[in-house]
């Protein structure tokens, strides 16, 4: 196994408040590596520094050995991470196929010129990113929504949305914030497949997650996180009976 | 939201928009309508690029007007001082309105919020200001006069029929240009940009860039518009490109329906139209227009084309409930 991300002693602060304090962790490729903690304990912030939405207060962050820390969010995005969000953010007004074609900007082409003048290879283009964000839609179990206008989706699909258009970019790391907020038992057993799916296609998934169910069935390796510092981290048969954890989730005896 | 079908498939729009336009003169062919009707084709141009930066990128220009402005001054300049032809007009223009653009947008549009409207209302001013004072070479306040007809490769326009035409011609062309814009990756990575910035950037989109890329080229629709113009009218002066005009053809996207193209040309004939129907009212002008736009926006915030399509839906499913109810058959 080789070391895909790696944050180290990284920090964000927002004034006083210490969201991350010098967090060292590494995610190995080919895992589902899960990120747990009580509310406030710095797991949503964690995700907007590594998509690049928020700068380090200090430390570093490694993808795939080279520092990503500096650059803007489509630059990390353009080396394979991307994610979903807590609060979703689809592009309401679009149809459900067009979401996941947004999805597959990275790695389709066409600029404004050969747009404007729609020339054959635009052609050319357009048909394939139809196709392959059909095959998405197909693998993640939306095909019959494809024309459906995104806001108008039930909220379970929705969520399923935010990672049929992310898998879109064809991400090497695929950061889920929350994706089982919100669902109901039959949804959120489909998306545990899915989501051990999208790992045997080699897309390595970093999962923030409060259904401990959820967590606990799929994770290869839980890391706990509490005030924004690194509390336990192994198994989930070895998270779910340290004592440091039951301590930050249930308080103290 | 429903809209009607033929918007659906742009390209079907555009056929039957394109006939309608080469048949109309057949049933106007009053000069002066003829030329009320070039008029709205080359304030159309304008407002399809405003649409494409406003309605589908969501950044507002207060600047267009200038745009507009510059595209027709040197042009128009080019042509009265040294008798450049109008192509060759054309040809200096659009890059040099490129580079303006791009030199506005690329430090504004970096940065989040609406500064790009602060920029282009400044921007706005000082052209207005250049225009005035550059005396020798614009006319100053009183305009330039002795701009050349329109002639393209030895073909002169004179007459508002020919006119009418030519600008319609553009017209269509920058349409089709649009359309293929919007639904292409670079049009779904505007609308993005406008529904989540941050969702935009994590999968990718070079969000500054392609804000850039559209505010350039709404620009440069301007500056053609601007091109035809001062060939048209062979006269142009500063009070044609102050900063109302430039409110007023946000107001015509505004009004015709954001992020809709066929919107953007139904606002812009409507608001340019309007003086004529309403030139009883000349000195009010504003005051229409004004309470117009808060009519439009309270009561139909999408804008008129979609109200009037909403309008016709609602009316469309009220019928059917109201015959179902009284003959008790559901109707298919």
């Amino acid at each position: 196994m080789t070391t895909l991300l790696e944050t180290r002693s990284m920090s964000r602060y927002f004034g006083g408040v210490q969201a991350i304090h010098e967090l060292d962790l590494v995610v190995q490729s080919g895992v589902i590596h899960s990120v747990i903690g009580p509310n406030g304990a710095g797991k949503t912030t964690l995700f907007n520094v590594v998509s690049g939405i928020l700068p380090p207060t200090s430390g570093d962050v490694l993808f795939d050995g080279t520092l990503i820390s500096e650059l803007a969010p489509h630059r990390i995005a353009a080396k394979g991470v991307t994610r979903t969000f807590q609060n979703l953010q689809l592009f309401s007004d679009m149809t459900v196929l067009e979401n996941v074609m947004v999805g597959m900007h990275l790695n389709s082409k066409g600029g404004f010129f050969a747009s404007a003048f729609k020339l054959p290879s635009v052609w050319k283009e357009e048909h394939r990113i139809r196709s392959v964000s059909m095959d998405i839609l197909e693998f993640t179990g939306l095909e019959k929504y494809a024309s459906t206008v995104a806001g108008s989706l039930p909220f379970g699909r929705q969520r399923v949305l935010e990672i049929a258009r992310a898998l879109g970019a064809e991400p090497r790391l695929l950061m889920l914030d929350e994706p089982a907020a919100g669902l109901n038992n039959r949804e959120t057993s489909d998306l545990s497949e899915l989501i051990g799916r999208i790992r045997d296609r080699d897309i390595t998934i970093l999962l923030v997650e409060h259904d401990m169910d959820l967590v606990m069935s799929i994770s290869d390796l839980v890391t706990v996180i509490d005030q924004g510092r690194k509390i336990a981290e192994g198994d989930p048969d070895v998270v779910r009976n340290d004592k440091n954890v039951l301590k930050a989730y249930l308080g103290e005896e | 939201m429903k809209t009607l079908l033929w918007f659906r498939n742009p390209y079907m729009g555009f056929m039957l928009f394109s006939v309608l336009i080469m048949g109309l003169p057949l049933v106007i062919t009053n000069q002066y309508h003829l030329g009320v009707l070039v008029i709205i084709a080359i304030h159309s141009i304008i407002v399809l690029g405003l649409d494409l930066l406003m309605g589908y990128t969501g950044q507002i220009s207060l600047g267009h007007a200038s745009f507009f402005g510059l595209g027709a001054y040197i042009t128009g300049v080019l042509s009265a001082h040294w008798q450049w032809p109008p192509l060759a007009g054309l040809a200096v223009s659009l890059p040099v309105v490129a580079v303006i653009a791009w030199l506005i947008g690329m430090p504004t549009l970096k940065l989040h919020g609406h500064y790009l409207a602060m920029a282009t209302l400044g921007f706005g001013i000082i052209v207005f200001i250049i225009f005035n004072e550059l005396g020798p070479l614009t006319g100053g306040p009183s305009g330039l006069t002795g701009i050349e007809p329109m002639n393209i490769f030895g073909m002169t326009f004179d007459s508002d029929l020919e006119w009418y035409f030519l600008s319609m011609i553009f017209l269509l062309a920058v349409l089709l240009l649009s359309i293929n814009v919007v639904r292409s990756r670079v049009g779904r990575a505007l609308r993005a940009i406008h529904g989540s910035e941050v969702a935009s950037g994590v999968l990718g989109v070079n969000i500054a860039r392609y804000k850039v890329g559209i505010f350039v080229l709404s620009a440069m629709y301007a500056a053609l518009a601007g091109w035809l113009y001062a060939h048209y009218i062979t006269f142009i002066s500063p009070s044609s490109f102050t900063f109302m005009f430039s409110v007023k053809l946000v107001t015509m996207v505004v009004i015709g329906s954001l992020g809709s193209l066929w919107g953007a040309i139904f606002g812009a004939a409507l608001l340019t139209s309007m003086p004529e129907f309403l030139y009883v009212f000349h000195n009010y002008e504003t005051l229409v227009f004004g309470s117009i736009l808060i009519v439009v926006m309270i009561f139909m915030p999408m804008g008129l084309l979609r109200g009037i399509e909403d309008l016709i839906a609602w009316s469309w499913h009220a019928a059917r409930r109201r015959l179902s109810s009284d003959g008790g058959e559901e109707l298919s």
